[in-house]
């Protein structure tokens, strides 16, 4: 019995050894060398030096960590709040509206286009559209619509500009996970409450919606967790500016890690953020183990 | 569970001996350079355009060759060239990290940041180079602890430019115009005056806009803070934080934006390629920066540099009522040798030929690609320089040019500065906040012992 | 439809339900059609020109600068989107076979790892991984840029490809072993047939976020040397400096995308399956 317990190990052991190595070398390591690189002053000459708990003082004495903060949430409320009411909307009218699953298919094709763009492209296709000059997109259309003068767009209402752009490319994904789950509702369902005399609006509330409660909770979740974390179209279409306006944590950690090359401190930003994820991860984990009770 | 934390650690181990032992270990070898034989490779790395720097080592390099081939040597040098065009910032971090990485380049352009490669350990004591050939004083950007770690390649200074026509337009004779710069080096024509000037040119419609500056962070905006007295570097070669030139650099800034809209509010969103235009054909009256831009400038309108010397004129930072001397700085571009390198002599080598050797003829020609007297004397007095339109004009300035050692922090205090500066001009902050924001910004991350308060 | 038994009004319902997505529509695809058409289109005059994809062959100038073509980022690209998207796929199967199918000692744990990290992001460990790659001296070379991708999106996908080994009936497997083979070849040769559909869902979600990768290359890669796609459309319209005219980003832009758009269009099926990954960023 021993020596098959030992058989089924190596032979289980062979089949995850790559993806043991993979997690430890670059994924466990890692986060053990940023918690540690939290409490140095690494900088660009690369030295290791411990300062303590330094790094985390300066964060906290740092006026702009109030306004980043409050960006923090602003971009994440704001965002999450539309991601998901949009996402409903597009799921329940390309499912349940249009029936034609390939009229549905079309709709959700054209708006996973935002998603789909490598994100180099995508912030040009913003700063193009934006343009402060007549002869942008934006401007054009300001301007015959009765506007007097060009805007500035990105430079005025950056966060608006951030906030839209980020919301198209994550709307795809939501809605193609809620569609699923609008045509895994009986259709017989529909047909009881519509012999009932419901309206659209009664079947949407009272027969969608519920159906839909874990996934909206997952998705929202799930969407915060990526909103916290990803950072890659804030910093290429505003960078942060003007001034520190749509500078949020995430990126805060990578510009004072590889912009201002102090490792150290961007480090510490990284580690608080880490602590707010793992909070974040142990609520999506519960809510995924109560649902699967409540399948099971 | 004893078992699966032993196998992973088995396996990390067995990772990190694959490919641990290809760090960086070229650092011993072959230091007596004399007894270096065969070919030799020599990384070269820079960043920017002006790739007429890395070239003359390159062409230095070939005439050493044929030296070495003529002597009779078994010695060959060849080259591996890395050329980037991406932030300074970005750069310096790529050098260092190739070195950690093992692979680190020879000979690399240096940004404004020389002392954070000294504390990196990536640069080499050349003091044996200053010598008598250089101008004056040019070593001065590149020293850290009264030790030369760089070799200057030029002398650009940073000037005022402005635009000739639109001062015809708006009733100036010919004699008055040519006179301007030099009232401006004498002191009789002040910043103030100036500034004036800028919105008379514009209220009279001759530009669209008085006064335009970079894009982004730079030094320029230090020598417009110089000019009204600010100071940012001790006479100990620290970092100075002056409130009071603050205060009056951002309301400056803000006042033309925001009161008497000489500049435009946005322009730090408008990017290079806008504002090298507007200030190549007019659209901006006056604008700031290093003379080595009128590459740009002029490119960006198509002109050569002799048509461009026709339509603008370049002067020094005139005197203010809070400083009574005209100036420029000398910002030289430069190029360091790597500490760790295998082949330090040859390395030297090639800076000497190029100072001092047949290669002189490489600075000169540099320095006349871009619009810029030389680093180094004899290629001042060769014919690319003698004939250039445009140093022609602005040979005079190189006595009052002023070098500035190179401190610690400033590239911090610099990008800092350049966020306040924009947010001003969009007139979302005010002079004060901006002041007391950049001194919570600089006190946070730079420790306090590099940085005098005033 | 062609027995389309629903009464009138739903049908009604679905046509203005149809009509209110396509006007919704409309701004995006209208957008992006007059972006992409400043490739073709001369800005002042609106003469049709190829002239903007000379990229593709020759070294073109762009104001002070001498662009190469584009020729060797896209090799790059290639060589980095395929090497990890086959590495993904291969030991996230491994992976995610044992986990879903093997008892051994420790499964608890590597289980719950797994749960974890699936839901960690990854990019907050750049740093991190950066001291690592350098230790390991293969900082700045493509090889380190694809292992850190491989490793960052190896939690999701083994996740995904898990479940799906969950969800064969155990028989099939079974049979296969009592028919004489080991596990080795039962893993070859059956159980994987079986969950093509999820190789399918993972391996496009690894093109497409490697293919579109920038935030790697430009933290992990600091030399001119081995460009990709995104590194070489970037440098041309940094946030201060828009180098490339809109003509000659969007060709270069149109050049990047196609292979995405072609594969989108194979596999949005997949797509639409909507997986718990995220095909987004990292």
């Amino acid at each position: 019995m021993k020596r098959n317990m030992r058989q089924k190990n190596m032979q289980a052991y062979f089949f995850l050894s790559p993806f043991l190595i993979f997690i430890t070398v670059l994924y466990i390591l890692p986060a053990i060398l940023t918690v540690a690189m939290a409490f140095t002053k690494l900088d660009s000459a690369f030295i290791w030096e411990f300062n303590g708990l330094n790094n985390f003082r300066k964060i906290f004495k740092d006026p702009n960590t109030i306004i980043i903060i409050k960006n923090t949430l602003f971009y994440v409320l704001v965002t999450i709040v539309f991601t998901v009411v949009l996402d409903l909307f597009f799921a329940i009218m390309t499912t349940y509206f249009i029936q034609d699953e390939r009229k549905g298919n079309l709709f959700k094709a054209i708006l996973m286009i935002p998603m789909i763009t490598p994100a180099v492209v995508y912030s040009v296709l913003w700063i193009w559209l934006l343009e402060a000059t007549d002869t942008g997109l934006a401007n054009q259309f300001y301007l015959a619509l009765g506007g007097t003068q060009a805007v500035n767009w990105i430079a005025q209402y950056p966060f608006t500009v951030v906030i839209l752009a980020t919301l198209l490319t994550s709307i795809a994904y939501g809605t193609t996970v809620f569609s699923s789950a609008v045509k895994s509702i009986p259709e017989n369902q529909f047909r009881a409450a519509r012999v009932d005399g419901a309206g659209e609006w009664e079947i949407v509330r009272n027969i969608i919606l519920p159906n839909l409660r874990f996934h909206i909770t997952f998705i929202t979740l799930w969407e915060t967790l990526g909103l916290l974390t990803n950072y890659v179209t804030i910093m290429l279409i505003t960078n942060g500016g003007p001034g520190v306006q749509t500078e949020v944590w995430a990126l805060s950690s990578y510009h004072k890690a590889f912009a201002d090359s102090q490792y150290g401190y961007g480090a510490a930003i990284s580690v608080l953020l880490i602590l707010v994820v793992m909070v974040l991860m142990l609520v999506i984990a519960a809510v995924m183990r109560r649902q699967e009770k409540s399948q099971g | 569970m004893k078992k699966l934390l032993s196998l992973l650690l088995a396996a990390a181990m067995a990772v990190s001996a694959l490919t641990g032992c290809s760090g960086d270990n070229n650092s011993s070898a072959g230091n007596a350079g004399d007894e270096v034989t065969g070919t030799v490779v020599l990384k070269v790395a820079h960043n920017m355009d002006f790739v007429t720097i890395p070239d003359a080592v390159l062409a230095a390099g070939e005439r050493l060759n044929a030296k070495y081939a003529s002597e009779g040597r078994d010695l060959k040098i060849e080259f591996e060239t890395d050329y980037s065009s991406i932030d300074w910032t970005e750069y310096h971090n790529n050098v260092i990290f190739a070195q950690k990485n093992g692979e680190g380049p020879d000979i690399f352009s240096l940004d404004s940041d020389v002392a954070g490669f000294v504390k990196a350990n990536m640069l080499l004591d050349i003091s044996d180079m200053m010598t008598e050939d250089f101008v004056d004083g040019i070593f001065t950007p590149f020293m850290v602890d009264g030790k030369a770690y760089g070799m200057p390649f030029d002398l650009p200074v940073r000037v005022i430019y402005y635009n000739k026509a639109a001062l015809k337009t708006i009733g100036w004779s010919d004699e008055q115009i040519a006179a301007l710069p030099q009232q401006m080096a004498s002191g009789e024509f002040t910043w103030e005056q100036f500034l004036a000037l800028c919105a008379e040119v514009q209220s009279k419609g001759a530009a669209e806009w008085g006064l335009a500056h970079r894009p982004g962070a730079g030094n320029d905006f230090l020598d417009v803070m110089m000019t009204l007295g600010g100071e940012y570097i001790s006479e100990d070669g620290k970092l100075v934080f002056d409130s009071e030139g603050l205060q009056r650099f951002f309301q400056e800034i803000y006042d033309n934006a925001n009161v008497t809209k000489i500049t435009p509010t946005n322009l730090s969103q408008m990017g290079w390629p806008t504002i090298n235009k507007m200030v190549g054909d007019g659209t901006a009256f006056a604008y700031y920066g290093p003379i080595y831009s009128a590459t740009y400038v002029a490119g960006a309108v198509e002109k050569t540099p002799e048509q461009f010397a026709e339509d603008v004129g370049f002067a020094v930072f005139p005197a203010s009522q809070y400083n009574s001397q005209p100036f420029c700085i000398a910002a030289p571009q430069g190029m360091g040798i790597n500490a760790n390198t295998q082949y330090p002599e040859i390395c030297k080598d090639l800076f000497r030929e190029l100072y001092s050797g047949e290669s002189i003829g490489q600075l000169s020609h540099h320095a006349d690609t871009i619009f810029t007297l030389s680093s180094v004397k004899a290629a001042n007095e060769m014919e690319d320089i003698k004939t250039n339109p445009i140093l022609k004009e602005v040979g005079y300035m190189a006595d009052l040019s002023i070098s500035e050692p190179n401190v610690e922090g400033f590239t911090t205090f610099v990008t800092e500065m350049h966020k306040q500066i924009v947010l001003l001009e969009l007139g979302q902050t005010t002079p004060e906040q901006a002041v007391a924001d950049l001194k919570t910004q600089v006190e946070i991350n730079l420790d306090a012992d590099i940085v005098v308060y005033k | 439809m062609k027995n389309d038994t629903r009464p009138r009004f739903e049908r009604k319902k679905e046509n203005i339900a149809v009509l209110v997505m396509i006007l919704l529509c409309i701004p995006v695809l209208f957008i992006y059609f007059s972006f992409f058409k400043n490739a073709f289109f001369v800005g002042g005059t609106g003469a049709f020109t190829l002239d903007n994809f000379r990229f593709l062959y020759e070294p073109i100038v762009l104001g002070q600068r001498t662009v190469q073509p584009i020729g060797q980022a896209f090799t790059n690209t290639v060589i980095f989107t395929a090497i990890s998207t086959v590495c993904e796929v291969v030991i996230s199967c491994m992976a995610g076979y044992a986990l879903a199918r093997m008892e051994f000692t420790g499964k608890r744990v590597i289980t719950f790892s797994l749960l974890s990290l699936r839901l960690f992001p990854g990019v907050l460990l750049l740093i991190g991984a950066l001291y690592v790659l350098m230790y390991l001296g293969v900082l700045n070379t493509l090889f380190g840029v694809i292992i850190v991708a491989i490793a960052l999106r190896l939690p999701g996908s083994t996740f995904i490809i898990r479940n799906f080994f969950t969800g064969i009936p155990r028989d099939i497997e079974n049979s296969a072993l009592v028919d004489g083979c080991n596990r080795m070849t039962a893993f070859f040769q059956v159980i994987i047939h079986m969950v093509k559909p999820g190789i399918a869902s993972i391996s496009m979600f690894a093109f497409m976020s490697a293919w579109s990768n920038y935030l790697l290359f430009n933290t992990l890669i600091f030399n001119t040397k081995t460009p990709v796609l995104a590194t070489y459309l970037r440098v041309l319209s940094r946030n201060d400096q828009m180098i490339a005219d809109y003509g000659v980003f969007a060709a270069m832009a149109l050049v990047y995308m196609l292979p995405v758009l072609v594969f989108f269009f194979i596999s949005q099926k997949q797509l639409m399956e909507g997986n718990i990954s995220g095909g987004k960023g990292i």
